[in-house]
């Protein structure tokens, strides 16, 4: 996947010429479109990676609120540790508990963001690609794709009651290298209003209720972040540190007093340093290697609620992770292509924990996968094999696994497929469902998930459409989600869960003159069901809705753009018991931005004013997790 | 969107009219109370001489502030949820979080909010609401004449550093505090007897070692007089009719070779007698929650409760330490609380699976089973008036 810079920086610095296309690196060999993509402007405009995200068809983001909340995508009902999120075609792992926080990613360093069902139907790609049941992939595309020797931006991102957000990027080229260095720092009081309410029949036969207004506290965040990345013909090379300290205010409920929430707070550093190189050998061989060390530190402080002179309860924890990949690919005849992969990862994690079992776990994984091509016919098969080695105090025990799947596209007719897909993919439990000391269960099971899905994809004129039909089937489903804090989470195995969905999107972009005008309707419904022996067989699981949308609308003319989104989704509860007491009512939000540039001086100048959530909708993602109320946010920015 | 919700909430209650058929001899109790008109689902034919009602208190789930309080009514058997939020649909955030203890006392509930850190005081009669004591991260509660007390763990954290818990005082007319003394770590159970009080020390944040004594404090001048060993990781306490404590143990639990959880000891059960200081375990009887039975007390217990085991039981012991005989019939679940109705010798039981609404279960003087409904969630400590 990495193919390197395809221009060497040139000599035409100072023209103002528009950057072309950009340039990505070109998507492996085979490569079918994607469930849905995030172009590169909407990720450049966006100050944070999961308002990006969250639109993406059948992803449900999972936000805690404020800046500081943990932030994780589930995409079609099948849990976050299903999804795998790759940085340019490698993991970003958390063997901990198997949720990758996206909060800590800058959306402006990614050229696109691309979801896949199943998995991506491409060669020369690393063996964990095969191993999830959805993928979403980060991409970064080389700079100066248009030839100038530097570039620089910075932004100043600031709104009345939520953050200063500084962030600064400088590309560079350096002969036949290309490098991006890119800064930010994000500080948050992390303080916003939110209103509890309910209404109901009183004693009295009268509607009666309440509806107070409380302030949300103690969820401040104070982050850094560095990275660089380098571009060679062939090779890249990332490097990663982001360190924050934050306070995670917990769930909402009634204290009493002026006792506060909660004073918890957690301190993180994440460092990564990853890269890859590909070769071709002879004319129908090609080679690509990629590699990844990865050291995460997290210290949770539990302080006394009752009396702040206390010292608190300290646990930290600390992850390290080495990830190796090879891949070759080979054309066997015109339209027949193999690849194979072998990765090779361990997971080291630490705690200071009482009794805590101190686990590593090696995994291997090998895939071998098949590319046919006949004409207007075009299949993919793969076989993906998994072992693992779980070493700790407690103990060795070891796993495995085989995932097949199987693909098949049909060109109707020029802008029309037909495509189609089965999986048979799993998630091993994570360190804290097997080894947490006050949560963890040893007897957990682990998650076996097959998908079937039918599509089709038609281009014309302005319009795009694409739609599908899903059935996923999970046996054994874990559903973990914070109970004390967003750092213990209680967890339990739902036998079974049958999840038929369908999605659709449109789309239409065209220039009309000077203007330039796009938008995108995606549509979801999901029925995710228990399907176990429990008294609550048939009931929807926790926090899925049924129906789920969102509009976007994209308007640009002359140095102007407004963008309008809408999303909304259906009533959800928050447990497996459908009943009213756990239902979370139906969500509709409005965000809209405008902004303008001007040439200034040597570069330009660009404004931005968004608001979020302008019609003050009052709703929670995670039961007793407010979401800020209507928020404005100001950016200003000078590129050279 | 408002008006929908609004539409199903109020059809939900409609619906819950509906379900109700008063039915029954009417109870001879004058009932002026306003929550008379509250309609629940009829679990029961109404009977007479059994008291006024059956509160139970459905703990929720643990910063969820989702605790609830029913009532079953014995005038026209009548099962109401969530009778707090009906009757008091304006107070914010509502009963609040985890609710830990409950006891009826002066013709009004005290409810022990642990997550809330309050003791609520609600009138027994139509569940409003009189007023809030503030109390840390209260457990459980005692009355002695004029006076509640309640324990608290104070500021304890786990894992964090060592404080030792305390008992509060307050006038149950005026609920003014009357008074504070430290205890040992994390106490949990208290009991009164003959004016003194026992709490039961658990100790259960500490890494290095459980409590295991009982504290005794003259109720009076809240003086600490004595400290009693029993055993380690005490739970609860209770006094019965016959001059004795009845105390429990949570039992210890740890990992083996093989990082499975293990009960190394059970969730005991001992019986002090207060006037010669003799202390006995009661064998073959594992306690994970007692109440008050006749002249001693019932208890529901389970071998291995900590490592998740499922073989329950149910023992009822007189205040001699002898065995009176076991429940015949115990229900498929988790037995999570229990309670013993005076009046007519009836025994309840409740049982939970933590995520979804337990039920309640009730049962003759012969351990015949005479009724059941669908509770809250969590449902863990119940109270006749």
């Amino acid at each position: 996947m990495v193919i390197g810079a395809l221009f060497l920086c040139g000599h035409v610095a100072g023209q103002n010429v528009l950057p072309p296309a950009h340039v990505l690196e070109s998507a492996p060999a085979g490569a079918t479109e994607p469930t849905d993509t995030i172009p590169s402007h909407v990720l450049q405009r966006s100050t944070h990676l999961t308002d990006a995200l969250r639109g993406l068809t059948g992803i449900q983001l999972r936000d805690y609120g404020g800046l500081g909340g943990l932030k994780t995508v589930n995409i079609r009902s099948l849990g976050s540790e299903h999804t795998g999120v790759f940085i340019d075609g490698i993991p970003v792992d958390n063997a901990q508990n198997m949720q990758v926080d996206l909060g800590r990613f800058a959306p402006e360093m990614y050229t696109r963001v691309q979801v896949y069902n199943g998995q991506r139907d491409a060669l020369l790609q690393g063996a964990r690609e095969y191993g999830s049941s959805a993928v979403l992939y980060l991409e970064s595309a080389p700079p100066l794709a248009d030839g100038r020797p530097w570039r620089l931006s910075v932004r100043m991102t600031a709104g009345p009651f939520v953050a200063a957000q500084p962030s600064i990027i400088l590309e560079k080229c350096l002969g036949r290298v290309t490098a991006r260095l890119s800064g930010g720092a994000v500080f948050s009081n992390g303080q916003y209003p939110f209103h509890v309410q309910d209404t109901r029949i009183g004693p009295d036969g009268t509607l009666t209720g309440y509806d107070t207004v409380m302030v949300r506290r103690g969820g401040d965040l104070r982050s850094l972040r560095a990275e660089g990345q380098l571009f060679g013909r062939g090779w890249r090379l990332h490097g990663y540190v982001y360190g924050s300290d934050r306070g995670l205010p917990g769930p909402v409920f009634k204290r009493a007093g002026d006792w506060p929430q909660s004073r918890d707070r957690q301190r993180d550093l994440n460092s990564f340093l990853q890269g890859g190189g590909r070769w071709a050998i002879g004319q129908r061989n090609t080679l690509k290697i990629k590699g990844k060390y990865s050291y995460d530190d997290l210290t949770f402080r539990d302080y006394s609620e009752y009396d702040a002179t206390l010292a608190p309860a300290e646990f930290r924890y600390r992850q390290h992770q080495i990830y190796l990949s090879a891949a070759d690919a080979q054309d066997m005849t015109s339209w027949w292509k193999i690849s194979l992969a072998a990765d090779f990862q361990m997971n080291a994690l630490q705690s200071n924990l009482p009794h805590f079992v101190q686990p590593r776990r090696y995994t291997g994984y090998a895939a071998f996968s098949n590319l046919w091509v006949f004409r207007r016919l075009k299949a993919t098969a793969s076989l993906l094999y998994t072992r693992l080695w779980d070493i700790s105090l407690a103990g060795k025990s070891s796993r495995q696994a085989l995932s097949p799947f199987v693909s098949v596209h049909v060109r109707m007719m020029p802008g029309w497929t037909l495509e189609g897909f089965a999986k048979r993919s799993f998630r091993m439990p994570s360190f804290n469902d097997l080894y947490y000391t006050t949560v963890g269960n040893a007897s957990l099971r682990p998650e076996d998930a097959w998908q079937f899905q039918l599509g089709s994809a038609w281009a014309g004129g302005p319009w795009q459409l694409r739609g599908a039909v899903y059935h996923n089937r999970i046996t054994d489903k874990i559903i973990a989600v914070p109970a004390a804090s967003q750092f213990r989470w209680s967890m339990y195995n739902i036998a079974q869960v049958r999840i038929l969905g369908a999605e659709v999107r449109a789309g239409y972009s065209r220039q009309l003159g000077p203007h330039a005008v796009s938008a995108t309707l995606r549509y979801t419904y999901q029925k995710a069901r228990n399907a176990g022996d429990s008294p609550w067989a048939g009931h929807q699981i926790p926090y899925i809705p049924v129906h789920s949308g969102q509009t976007d609308i994209h308007w640009e003319f002359r140095g102007w753009s407004a963008d309008l989104c809408l999303a909304a989704w259906s009533e959800r509860f928050s447990s497996q018991a459908n009943l009213p007491a756990y239902r979370l009512a139906p969500v509709l939000t409005l965000d809209a931005s405008l902004s303008r540039e001007w040439p200034l001086g040597p570069g330009s100048l660009s404004v931005s004013l968004q608001g979020r959530n302008l019609t003050g909708s009052r709703y929670e993602i995670v039961k007793g997790y407010p979401m800020p109320l209507v928020q404005g946010l100001l950016s200003l920015g000078y590129r050279l | 969107m408002k008006r929908i919700t609004l539409l199903v909430t109020s059809g939900i209650l409609a619906l819950g009219v509906i379900g109700c058929q008063k039915g029954g001899p009417q109870g001879p109790q004058e009932t002026t109370s306003k929550d008379e008109q509250l309609a629940g689902e009829a679990v029961t034919v109404g009977e007479t001489g059994a008291g006024t009602k059956l509160f139970i208190l459905n703990e929720g789930a643990f910063q969820a502030n989702n605790c609830t309080l029913d009532f079953l009514r014995y005038a026209d058997g009548c099962y109401i949820s969530d009778a707090f939020g009906k009757m008091n649909p304006t107070v914010p955030l509502g009963l609040g979080d985890t609710g830990n203890d409950i006891a009826v006392y002066d013709d009004k509930i005290w409810i022990v909010l642990n997550g809330s850190g309050a003791v609520t005081v609600l009138d027994a009669r139509d569940e409003s609401l009189i007023g809030t004591l503030e109390v840390p991260a209260p457990r459980h509660l005692a009355f002695i004449g004029n006076d509640l007390y309640v324990t608290s763990y104070e500021g304890a954290v786990w894992g964090g550093e060592a404080v030792l818990g305390a008992v509060y005082g307050f006038d149950v007319k005026t609920l003014q505090p009357d008074g504070k003394q430290t205890v040992g770590c994390q106490p949990e159970g208290l009991a009164a007897s003959n004016g003194n009080l026992y709490i039961a020390n658990s100790g259960g944040y500490q890494a290095n070692g459980y409590e295991m004594t009982l504290s005794v404090l003259d109720a009076t001048t809240l003086e600490k007089t004595d400290e009693i060993p029993v055993a380690d990781n005490l739970h609860e306490v209770l006094a019965d009719d016959s001059g004795n404590l009845w105390i429990t143990t949570y039992g210890i639990g740890e990992y083996d070779a093989e990082w499975n959880y293990v009960q190394t000891v059970a969730c005991n059960l001992y019986r002090y007698d207060i006037a010669s200081g003799k202390i006995s375990r009661i064998p073959d009887v594992h306690a994970s929650r007692i109440c008050r039975w006749k002249d001693g007390i019932a208890a529901i217990g389970n071998d291995a409760e900590l490592a998740g085991g499922e073989s329950w039981s149910v023992h009822f012991i007189h205040g001699d330490g002898t065995l009176a005989g076991t429940l015949p019939q115990v229900p498929e679940g988790t037995l999570y609380g229990l309670c013993w109705n005076p009046s007519n010798d009836d025994f309840y039981l409740t049982t939970t699976d933590y995520t979804t609404p337990g039920k309640v279960y009730a049962y003759d003087a012969a351990g015949k089973p005479k009724w059941s409904a669908q509770a809250g969630l969590n449902p863990a400590h119940l109270a006749v008036w």
